[in-house]
């Protein structure tokens, strides 16, 4: 028993010695054939994915709104509202799995998704690359890339290839892990220690801040309890393995660039980061976070604003 | 008939050949090599996920991504494994190792799962457990807390050893509510602290039990035994295959080992027929060479024939020549010759008369004396003796001039001998002849050649004379001598020397003009070579002589100093 005490406790210090930010930095570049990342965003933004010719990826994926669509929920073809809150494709290639209930393995498979989602682009396969063998220039540019031209697979590819490419480096954040200590202010930094403190670390931690496992929204508080109105994509991960231990299980997001990509949360309940804030305390914590407090925690977030293509995200 | 035999005999050997091959090609140790290094790979990366997992649980590993690329990795591993083509590596047989391959899929399935939940558990107890201190004294700062010091301490320390070592969960249970019962009637705030302690205490009773059932599962669900047994399925499968192939391999090993040995055979004869090839090449090509010998040989006999016959032409141009030059040469001795004579004998007459007439006319002016002036005509006589007296006293002068003349005379005819010798040398076959007397005939032939820039310096040896054709010896003489003369460009000499050399006469002509250019040099006996101007030279000379002397059993030699000057030496045998 003592033994094992010890143990702990030196294992504690161990840690503490050789103390590492639980948050690393996002790489400044990533080596991603070019040629195919351009192909991959002409079909993001290309509406013919969908089946009306209405809507492309790039409706509900706006780079200049964080990435997202910046509603509690996506707004698909004909005008139909979604279930659920559309996540950015920002830093999307870091996560270890595609959706808020992670039914997704890859970008590549998650492409599969919202092009035949009913209220999304309601479309499927054959109507996609019939529309798009119709065009001489995806034809070439297929050819150029792809010995198989236009095929499911290389359609996939492409898009995930240029979802891999919207990776947004060097934020403030970042620059301070790097060591510049001056990047953020000291209210930011207190706020990041509180984030430390509260615990949000032990959830929201690696690169993409989140993004590699799965939580229980409501660890210590049920949230849907007290929201009512229990719908099938409050389910989460309950939806893709049928399990009672999945109930109310979502992939925990990454919080990087959330400053501008609320609403938050799956149902888009939360339409500030304080509010956000409370509700994480409260359901994910079992605490309270004293006014203050929230405060330095949301401008320390404010701190993970990072960067596309060399330009600061708004 | 033979032909088609033969033909078919090599498709079939051919088909056999490749059959046998695939037969033997069915084992791919390549690939299967492959597929148990993936396997090794797997078991590799599993052991460091579950020491990921460890590490988490320990709190050395502060984020999951490790863990994450873990999963990916091993998921594309997975990837790899599904794209080998089994059956191709392994044959049909491979039910077993898919069911094999099947039940660990499902396991390492299941085994994600469970660090999955892992994951969740192990995030939500550290942190409780980590709060749980704080959460407690947070409550004890707060006003009219003391009397509860005493059961929040006792669960505090329950809990806190609860969550290094999960036992007494009901005591615990009894604590929390315990503490909520007495906190009851406190105000709200203790009540709502007292609850987040109440609610956090639950979470460490709920999932430090929980975290160790599934630290467990994971390490009961460790698929390494499965991959091992995997790859002894494989290895097993690969086995099978070594050995049904194993015949074939020697057949294949028999089969090959023949068509070697007809190979060799076949090599055998083709060296046999390359032999005789090669010899009746060989054959060939010595007939060839003798007839481009041949021609060599006869082009070799043909252009010296040439050769000589140019030559021959040439000294026939030039015996003709000098024949011509000599029948002129002859003729206007003759012609002068005569007239010649008779100035001569005329002058002699002459002298001869003139000095009779001077003893008359002394004679005459011993008479003279004794006659009177008035005798007739006695004083004209006088008068005209005196006047002849007075041409006395240029008496000598008078003999003088004739001397001159007839000295002038016997040069002329020295001059015309000179010429007679020269010339005649063409009509006359070889003789003894005196090279002195023909290089004396040379110079005064070239004398107008020296002007008054050279002075000749004769240096002759005793020499015998020589058996040779003198008119020719005269012309390499002469050509020499203009040479020598060409080569001075102001004033010079040219020195003659002349002697004996074992059974050799040398002759040297030795100037001090410009010299020969090394380049030069070799080619001066060449006909037609020439250094001077058109009209000043033809390049015969040298050619010429060189010819002459190669009758004569002699030879012409040089040597030369740029600008110090040349000596050719002649030398022609004494002959006895
Ligand atoms: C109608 C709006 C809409 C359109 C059009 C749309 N999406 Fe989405 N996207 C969403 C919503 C809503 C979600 C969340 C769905 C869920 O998790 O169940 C989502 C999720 C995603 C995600 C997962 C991000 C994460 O972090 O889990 C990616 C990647 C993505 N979309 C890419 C695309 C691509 C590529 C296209 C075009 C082929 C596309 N989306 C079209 C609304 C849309
Ligand atoms: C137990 C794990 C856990 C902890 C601890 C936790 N979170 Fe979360 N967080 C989640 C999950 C799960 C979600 C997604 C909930 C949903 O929308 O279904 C989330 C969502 C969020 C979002 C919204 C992101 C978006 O784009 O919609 C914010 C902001 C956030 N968390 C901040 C925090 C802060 C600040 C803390 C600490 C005070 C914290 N979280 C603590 C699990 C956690
Ligand atoms: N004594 C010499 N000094 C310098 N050069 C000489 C002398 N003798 C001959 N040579 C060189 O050799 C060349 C050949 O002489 P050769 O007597 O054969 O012909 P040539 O004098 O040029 O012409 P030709 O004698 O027919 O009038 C000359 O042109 C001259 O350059
Ligand atoms: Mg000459």
């Amino acid at each position: 028993m003592l033994f094992r005490v010890l143990i702990c406790i030196i294992l504690s210090l161990m840690q503490n010695v050789c103390a590492k930010e639980p948050i690393t930095p996002i790489p400044l570049t990533m080596d991603l054939n070019p040629d195919k990342v351009a192909l991959g965003q002409l079909l993001f933004e290309d509406k013919r994915l969908s089946h009306d010719n209405t809507i492309a990826c790039v409706s509900c994926h706006d780079l200049a709104k964080g990435g997202t669509d910046q509603l509690s929920h996506s707004i698909g073809i004909n005008d139909t509202e979604g279930d659920i809150n559309a996540p950015t494709v920002f830093n999307s290639g870091f996560n270890f799995r595609q959706f808020w209930n992670g039914r997704a393995a890859t970008l590549e498979e998650q492409v599969h998704g919202p092009i035949h989602h009913p209220k999304e682009m309601g479309s499927h396969w054959i109507e996609v690359i019939n529309k798009l063998k119709k065009d001489q220039a995806y034809l070439k540019k297929f050819k150029a890339l792809y010995p198989q031209g236009i095929q499911i697979q290389n359609i996939k590819e492409a898009i995930a290839l240029y979802e891999r490419s919207l990776f947004t480096p060097n934020a403030r954040f970042d620059q301070y892990l790097r060591g510049n200590h001056k990047a953020i202010s000291s209210d930011e930094k207190k706020g990041y220690t509180l984030f430390k403190q509260y615990g949000c670390i032990a959830c929201h931690q690696g690169m993409n801040i989140g993004g590699n496992l799965y939580q229980v929204f409501g660890v210590l508080n049920n949230y849907f309890e007290q929201r009512g109105n229990i719908t099938q994509a409050d389910l989460g991960r309950f939806t893709v393995t049928g399990k009672e231990y999945d109930r109310y299980r979502f992939k925990v997001p990454s919080l990087r660039n959330v400053e501008i990509t609320a609403p938050y949360f799956h149902d888009g309940s939360a339409k500030t980061l304080k509010e956000a804030v409370d509700i994480m305390a409260f359901h994910q914590l079992g605490r309270t976070i004293p006014e203050h407090e929230k405060q330095l925690i949301v401008i320390f977030l404010k701190t993970l604003t990072g960067t596309y293509q060399g330009v600061l995200l708004k | 008939m033979n032909k088609i035999f033969t033909n078919i005999v090599t498709v079939l050997s051919v088909i056999l050949l490749i059959f046998l091959y695939q037969k033997t090609q069915l084992v791919d140790t390549e690939q299967h090599n492959q597929v148990i290094s993936t396997l090794g790979t797997l078991k590799q990366l599993e052991a460091v996920w579950i020491n990921q997992v460890l590490h988490s649980r320990l709190a050395l590993n502060n984020n999951y991504d490790a863990m994450a690329d873990t999963w990916i990795t091993l998921e594309t591993t997975h990837q790899r494994w599904q794209d080998f083509q089994l059956k191709r590596i392994y044959g049909e047989n491979i039910a077993h190792a898919e069911y094999q391959k099947t039940a660990y899929l499902a396991q390492i399935t299941k085994r994600r799962e469970y660090i999955e939940q892992f994951k969740s558990v192990n995030a939500i107890l550290s942190n409780s457990v980590r709060y749980f201190p704080t959460a407690v004294s947070e409550l004890m700062r707060l006003e009219d807390t003391k009397l509860l010091v005493g059961d929040v301490n006792a669960l505090l320390s329950a809990v806190l050893r609860y969550s290094l070592l999960p036992e007494k969960e009901t005591q615990i249970q009894k604590l929390i509510d315990n503490l909520q019962e007495k906190g009851a009637l406190s105000e709200q705030d203790i009540r709502s602290q007292i609850n987040i302690i109440a609610s956090h205490a639950r979470t460490i009773l709920k999932y430090r039990p929980y975290i160790d059932a599934i630290l467990e599962q994971i390490n009961i669900l460790s698929t390494a035994q499965k991959i091992d047994l995997l790859t002894t399925t494989y290895v097993n499968l690969q086995d099978a295959r070594l050995n049904e192939s194993t015949p074939y391999h020697q057949m294949l090993m028999v089969f090959s080992g023949l068509l070697l040995l007809l190979i060799l055979f076949i090599a055998y004869r083709l060296r046999v027929s390359y032999t005789a090839l090669n010899r009746a090449n060989q054959q060939l090509k010595t007939a060839n060479d003798t007839l481009e010998q041949r021609v060599t040989e006869r082009t070799r006999i043909l252009s010296h024939t040439l050769e000589q016959l140019k030559d021959s032409q040439m000294q026939l141009v030039q015996s003709e020549k000098m024949a011509s030059l000599g029948q002129m040469v002859a003729g206007l001795v003759h012609e002068i010759n005569t007239p010649l004579g008779y100035v001569k004998s005329n002058i002699q007459l002459i002298q001869t008369i003139f000095s009779n007439l001077k003893h008359v006319l002394q004679e005459y002016r011993a008479l003279i004396v004794n006659i009177p002036d008035h005798i007739s005509n006695g004083k004209k006589l006088k008068t005209q003796i005196e006047e002849f007296d007075e041409l006395k006293e240029d008496d000598s002068t008078g003999e003088e001039l004739l001397k001159d003349a007839l000295y002038g005379l016997k040069q002329i005819f020295e001059l015309v001998i000179n010429l007679k010798n020269f010339s005649r040398l063409d009509l006359s076959n070889i003789s003894k002849v005196d090279l002195h007397e023909g290089l004396n005939s040379s110079l005064l032939i070239a004398k107008h050649l020296f002007k008054n820039k050279i002075t000749i310096n004769k240096q002759y040896g005793d020499i015998p004379k020589v058996k040779c054709a003198p008119s020719q010896i005269n012309q390499v003489f002469l050509n020499l001598l203009t040479n020598a003369v060409q080569a001075i460009e102001n004033k010079g000499s040219i020195i003659i020397t002349t002697r004996v050399k074992n059974d050799h006469v040398l002759v040297l002509i030795q100037d001090n003009g410009k010299g020969i250019p090394k380049k030069v040099l070799p080619k001066i006996f060449d006909p037609f070579f020439t250094t001077k101007d058109i009209g000043e030279g033809t390049g015969m000379g040298l050619s010429i002589s060189y010819k002459i002397l190669q009758e004569h059993g002699g030879n012409i030699e040089v040597t030369s100093q740029e600008g110090k000057g040349t000596t050719f030496t002649v030398s022609l045998p004494t002959g006895i």
